[in-house]
């Protein structure tokens, strides 16, 4: 019978604050571990080569595609995924915003276009448009022609800072 | 709970909105199976070929495999107008990509593993990729392979007209009227020819499928398909089971334009899913696999048109669709796309042929609009030449020559509800441009311009099919719709939700909409066309005032007055003697004592629809309703390097009724941006061998946050008789005008007409040095 | 089709350059390092790359970023960046951005926005790419690399480090720990990129020029291109016809004729030859352009 094991390694992170501690395999995607070792299923596959954007989280604090990435470069990183933005079920603003403003449509781009889009503001909180749209331009989407996705980033950044 | 109407008109939250931006919103890669097994598929590495043997006998060295099907395994064919497609190659195979084998293993790399031992030998056969060659048209090629040598012995719909001993798999005709002479009597006549390329729907969402057999004798199906009753009729001829043993289950879907219509690799998993011994098998697609599953039809047109005094009197077009190596819904593009052909414009004499013909390539199938992109690039292109030929403005030649309400289509219908002429006249106003006073192009220094263009077009919506929808109104007060239309982004539940709003007074919150599911939700015949909003809408509509009839039946006999004057208040119904507002649950209990469900039922039902006649084309009603829509672009073409910078659309549809005014320009935003793509940007590659070289988003290009334009999405309302509450359908049309538009306007800047799309700036370039050198010799 | 799993490599990160010694001393072949892995990881997971052994560079965090060393006497000012710095460091580094404009300005247009945060400016170096953006930028800046190997480190102008599309002369064992950048004040710089699309593309050509003036005349000149052969490459015949010349649109114009003369574009997928031809003088007429306006 042929079936070769992959070699292991142990891995120690934070995911959405919670710490972990696994062994997995050096080839296992950071994508794979996310989705199916934690179940964070807003990790989504859209082309597995780094080109739509759809897998994005957050690795210390910078937004990432976590498809070509192994799970075994994260060690000693902390991850967050879209589960890990809305703090015990509750929604973030910038979550808020996509709703408010019309930047959802099927979905499917949703999670990693707002992990972009987080991972700007934390950089950048008061982005123009253009920088805005420079810093998606990784997350493809074929629904909106992205322009509520702006609105709906900018919208956030002025809520921000309004309560600064 | 403070109550909010949000009903029809109004711009509520959309419903699965909350869902979404929480990463909850489950799509086939997310749903989650004991014991699942995972499949992976073996394709042809040739365009043609006949196999002369398999050998699967080494997937069983390769520890978890559990079953593997070929061509042999399966019987039957399938198709959705003509059933010429086997669920695994039989004795040859038709396009590069084409299943041949599946092994479902327990995980995938030992399912990928497996196929490496697969052995099949092929015999390479002469293939044919260009449509119209395939078609035996070309003078110099006329003797092509056959793809289909019983193309006549198929069963198939009536929509599909083969010719024997061809690759013509369907030809549409259309006959108006006399076009030589309207020639012959012309003040010019300008004949041209176009062509669209292949191109991709890339829906973010990968393809994805779930079969399992259940021990209780049902086939269960989980899949990422826009027509859940389309695939149980075909599933259920295929493998021997009635409908009702057929369970299609829609969870929420990525993204469809029409990729996923018809049934494409649900059989394969099927199949493999008969020899699991009831364990669920899943297959989901890499996105170079997802590439070849299915695509967009390529198109060559030819167009010649001739004008007298400023107006279009006669047009002869000529279309070779390429619909690869099965018909799956070609001939019905042909045919759709071709009463439409012609253009928005009253023309009195028209003289049409469609071919929709096989080609050795992958199978093409729906892409949002039908045909419409395709059509739309060659006649408003050509519209533009015709227009400068006549010393006219673009726009003003526009107005002078669309159809309107009361004038008689190519086919014969007498039109009603026309919004051509006022989505031209909208976007004009937006964009500043005087009917007959096209401002001149701005020079920018460097070889840079500023210009504007402008485009228009329409689309048949397709005949009337029925679409059925309940409303469960519980006593709790909570509804529950359910309908088989399916929601892939475009919104329809929320406006399924606002109508019952609408018409039981029932706040949005308290309306939930059922996923599709064809052993809950009633009869839909596809989630295509634009037909939601008019058909399921229209269904649902009636649902729900059926619900509201019972309820005002309960108020009468609880209040002691007439059905009619009970009225919904903030989510109560009054009571019109005391004035006080009883909640449903309450009144029900009083009526009846409880413990039962208001269920409301509505069906689509549309008289009066017409066929379309083989010989001519003609026919008075063929499609249920038209959409217009009107593009202006605004672009900077760089004439040194090809380069365009699209900066504004200006895009005006007519939708009839706004029944959520958000969702509809979103369908125009997201529509415009998926015409600019792939009239500017996209196209499949193909290799001589016809393999794919750009399978992937590194090569296949769409556009980005970036490209993308200003959009300035417009909305005209010209209601539709029959549409619920005057709605005419939206998703389609917006993808027609837009990238026309920006080619008019880089042809005013350079006057080279550059005729295939994309254009891409290499393509432009090139085609303007060589326009250029032939300027010099002429 | 692509195979996602059980190619079986070892998986390393090394914490100190004796650790990596010792392992590179000890594995015998198919050591591949690993930086940011945005090509590394796609060419494995596509099959184009297979390895034995994956060296993950990212446990030396003395390879990430960028620092100034003051001019001093006899000595011009320098920026180094380490190797594993990212592509979104040098977009945003005020420095770069102050005295090495082509650089960044190459950075920020490099894939999208997550990938630029991983990837890393010795990965884009080292994966040889004939349109890497930041390469055509480092030639007309003089860069000079840093390379290390158990046995020892050298210095070699970047030019020096390509062989051919996806080559270089890097040894089996041998890194870039490096990039360093000579100042020159009175510099003017500029990057252009030309793409199908106007973001998150592979450029069809790229180009990037350096201009100084004395006097009203170009006292130094540096054109480089990228997509205009087997490797990116230094035009000059077009800098030794400018130099001396004065700074105008004309002459700016004429080198880039000259440039496409000495280009050999290949036809891909991406572009044809013809085409690449045919942008090479407006990019490079347009790019020194740029750069001329940066002088001031
Ligand atoms: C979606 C996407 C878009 C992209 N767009 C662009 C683009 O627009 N322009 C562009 O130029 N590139 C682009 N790239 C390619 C890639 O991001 C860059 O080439 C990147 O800089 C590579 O760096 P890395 O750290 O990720 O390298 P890795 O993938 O880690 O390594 C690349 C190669 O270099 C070797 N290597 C890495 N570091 C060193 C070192 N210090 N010493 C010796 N060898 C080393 C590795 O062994 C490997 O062979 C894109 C990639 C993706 C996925
Ligand atoms: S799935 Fe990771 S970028 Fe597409
Ligand atoms: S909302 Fe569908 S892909 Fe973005």
């Amino acid at each position: 019978m042929e079936h070769k094991e992959a070699n292991s390694r142990k891995i120690k992170l934070l995911v959405n604050n919670v710490a972990r501690e696994d062994t997995v395999p050096v080839d296992l995607r950071l994508a794979d571990y996310l989705r199916d070792w934690l179940n964070l299923k807003s990790v989504k596959e859209g082309c597995g080569v780094g080109d739509c954007g759809a897998c994005t989280v957050l690795l210390d604090g910078k937004a990432v595609v976590s498809c070509i990435i192994m799970a075994v470069e994260a060690d000693g990183s902390s991850i967050v995924t879209l589960e890990g933005l809305a703090a015990e079920g509750k929604m973030s603003d910038l979550q808020e915003a996509f709703l408010a403003k019309g930047a959802v449509q099927c979905g499917f781009c949703t999670p990693g276009m707002i992990m972009t889009a987080a991972g700007l503001l934390a950089e950048n909180p008061q982005p123009t448009a253009e920088e805005i749209k420079r810093a998606v331009a990784g997350n493809l989407c074929r629904c909106t022609g992205y322009q509520k996705i702006i609105e709906a980033v900018l919208y956030t950044a002025e809520i921000r800072n309004q309560k600064d | 709970m403070t109550y909010k109407h949000e009903g029809v008109g109004e711009a509520p939250l959309r419903i699965d909105g909350d869902i979404k931006v929480l990463g909850k919103a489950e799509y086939v890669q997310d749903l989650e199976y004991a014991n699942l097994l995972e499949a992976a598929v073996l394709t042809s590495p040739y365009a043609s070929a006949k196999i002369l043997a398999i050998d699967v006998s080494g997937v069983w060295q390769v520890e978890g495999v559990k079953a593997v099907v070929t061509g042999r395994d399966v019987d039957g064919l399938y198709g959705t107008t003509v059933q010429d497609r086997p669920v695994l190659a039989r004795d040859r195979v038709r396009y590069a990509g084409e299943p041949v084998a599946a092994v479902a293993a327990i995980n995938k790399a030992a399912a990928m593993l497996a196929l490496t031992k697969i052995r099949v030998e092929y015999e390479e056969t002469i293939a044919v990729f260009d449509p119209e060659e395939a078609a035996g048209m070309k003078e110099d090629k006329k003797t092509v392979p056959l793809l289909h040598e019983n193309l006549m012995d198929y069963e198939r719909e009536i929509t599909a007209m083969p010719v024997a001993g061809s690759n013509i798999c369907s030809h549409f005709k259309l006959r108006k009227g006399d076009v030589e002479k309207a020639f012959s009597e012309a003040d010019f006549v300008l004949e041209e020819e176009y062509e669209v390329p292949r191109n991709h729907h890339c829906c973010i969402e990968p393809y994805g499928v779930v079969a399992q057999m259940e021990r209780e004798g049902t086939l269960h199906i989980w899949t990422c398909n826009q027509s859940p009753y389309v695939l149980q009729r075909n599933l259920a001829a295929l493998f021997g089971l009635s409908w009702n043993q057929v369970r299609v289950t829609i969870p929420t879907l990525g993204g469809g334009f029409g990729s996923k219509i018809y049934p494409s690799l649900e059989p394969l998993v099927v199949a493999l899913a008969q020899k699991t011994d009831h364990r669920p098998v899943r297959l989901l697609l890499s996105r170079e696999e997802e590439f070849l599953r299915i695509t967009n039809h390529g198109c060559k047109i030819k167009i010649k048109s001739g004008v007298k005094e400023g107006k279009v009197t006669a047009r002869q077009m000529a279309a070779y669709w390429d619909t690869g190596a099965y018909a799956d819904c070609g001939p019905l593009v042909a045919r759709n796309s071709g009463f439409t052909f012609a253009g928005p414009y009253k023309i009195d004499n028209v003289k049409l042929d469609a071919y929709s013909v096989y080609t050795n390539l992958p199978v093409a199938t729906a892409f949002r609009g039908y045909g419409i992109p395709h059509v739309t690039w060659a006649y408003e292109l050509h519209t533009d030449r015709l227009a400068e030929k006549a010393g006219i403005d673009p726009l003003q030649f526009r107005l002078d020559n669309v159809i309107q309400t009361g004038d008689i289509s190519h086919t014969g219908e007498e039109m009603q509800a026309v919004g051509m002429k006022g989505c031209l006249e909208a976007v004009a106003e937006a964009a500043g441009w005087q009917p007959g006073q096209r401002p001149a192009p701005v020079d920018l220094g460097n070889g840079r311009y500023r210009s504007l263009g402008v485009a228009c077009s329409w689309k048949g919506s397709m005949r009337h099919y029925g679409s059925s929808a309940t409303v469960r109104i519980m006593e709790e007060g909570s509804v529950e719709v359910n309908v088989s239309n399916v929601d892939m982004g475009q919104g329809s539940s929320t406006i399924f939700a606002q109508m019952v709003a609408e018409e039981t007074g029932i706040p949005l919150s308290k309306i939930r909409v059922q996923h599709p599911d064809t052993f809950i939700t009633p009869y839909d015949r596809t989630t295509s066309a634009s037909r939601g909003t008019f058909h399921a809408g229209t269904a649902v509509m009636e649902a729900a005032k059926d619900a509201w009839r019972q309820i005002q039946e309960y108020g009468a006999q609880v209040f002691g007055c007439r059905p009619e004057e009970v009225k919904s208040s903030e989510g109560k119904v009054l009571n019109p003697k005391t004035g006080e507002g009883l909640s449903i649950g309450k009144l029900i209990n009083q009526a009846v004592m409880g413990g039962i469900d208001i269920i409301g039922k509505g069906h689509s039902r549309m008289k009066g629809g017409t066929g379309l006649d083989k010989e001519t084309g003609q026919g008075a009603n063929p499609t249920s309703f038209w959409m217009y829509a009107a593009d202006i672009a605004e672009v900077e073409t760089d004439t040194r390097t090809g380069e365009l910078k699209v900066l504004k659309i200006y895009a005006a549809s007519d939708v009839g009724k706004a029944i959520n005014p958000v969702n509809c320009r979103q369908q125009i935003e997201g529509g415009v941006t998926m015409g600019l793509g792939i009239g500017l940007m996209e196209e499949m590659l193909f290799d001589e061998k016809g393999r794919l070289l750009n399978g992937n988003f590194h090569d296949y290009k769409i556009p980005t946050a970036v490209d993308v334009p200003e959009i300035i999405p417009l909305l005209v309302e010209v209601p539709h008789p029959l549409g619920p509450y005057g709605a005419k359908g939206l998703g389609e049309a917006p993808v027609g005008p837009a990238a026309p538009a920006v080619a008019n306007a880089v042809y005013q800047v350079t006057g080279i007409a550059v005729r295939r799309s994309p254009l891409r700036p290499e393509n432009l370039k090139l085609s303007w040095q060589k326009g250029k050198e032939a300027e010099l010799r002429d | 089709m692509i195979e996602q799993r059980g190619k079986g490599y070892e998986y390393c990160r090394p914490g100190s350059w004796e650790e990596l010694a010792a392992i590179l001393c000890k594995a015998e072949a198919g050591v591949m390092f690993l930086a940011g892995g945005t090509d590394l990881a796609v060419d494995l997971r596509t099959g184009k790359k297979s390895c034995a052994h994956l060296v993950d560079l990212k446990g030396l965090t003395e390879l990430q970023g960028i620092a100034e060393t003051a001019a001093e006497e006899g000595k011009k000012g320098e920026i180094c960046i380490g190797s594993l710095t990212s592509i979104h460091q040098l977009e945003i580094n005020p420095l770069l951005q102050e005295k090495a404009a082509a650089l960044p300005e190459a950075a920020c247009q490099l894939g999208s926005r997550q990938v630029r945060n991983r990837a890393t400016l010795g990965g884009n170096l080292a994966n040889a790419s004939p349109t890497a953006d930041t390469a055509a930028p480092l030639l007309v800046l003089d860069a000079f690399l840093e390379l290390w190997s158990p046995s020892g480190s050298r210095h070699i102008p970047v030019e020096d480090l390509w062989q051919k599309a996806g080559k270089t002369f890097l040894a089996a064992d041998e890194i870039i720990r490096q990039i360093t950048l000579p100042l020159a004040p009175g510099r003017g710089t500029a990057f252009m990129k030309l793409g199908p699309r106007q973001a998150m593309d592979i450029a069809i050509i790229n180009a990037a020029a350096s201009l100084e003036l004395e006097d009203g005349r170009i006292s130094q000149v540096r054109i480089a291109l990228g997509g205009a052969g087997e490797r990116p490459l230094r035009m000059k015949q077009a800098e030794a016809f400018l130099l001396g010349k004065e700074a105008t649109a004309e002459h700016f114009a004429q080198a880039g004729v000259l440039a496409a003369q000495e280009s050999s574009p290949r036809s891909s997928r991406r572009a044809s030859r013809e085409y690449r031809l045919a942008t090479i003088p407006v990019l490079t007429e347009r790019v020194l352009l740029k750069a001329l306006s940066r002088l001031s």
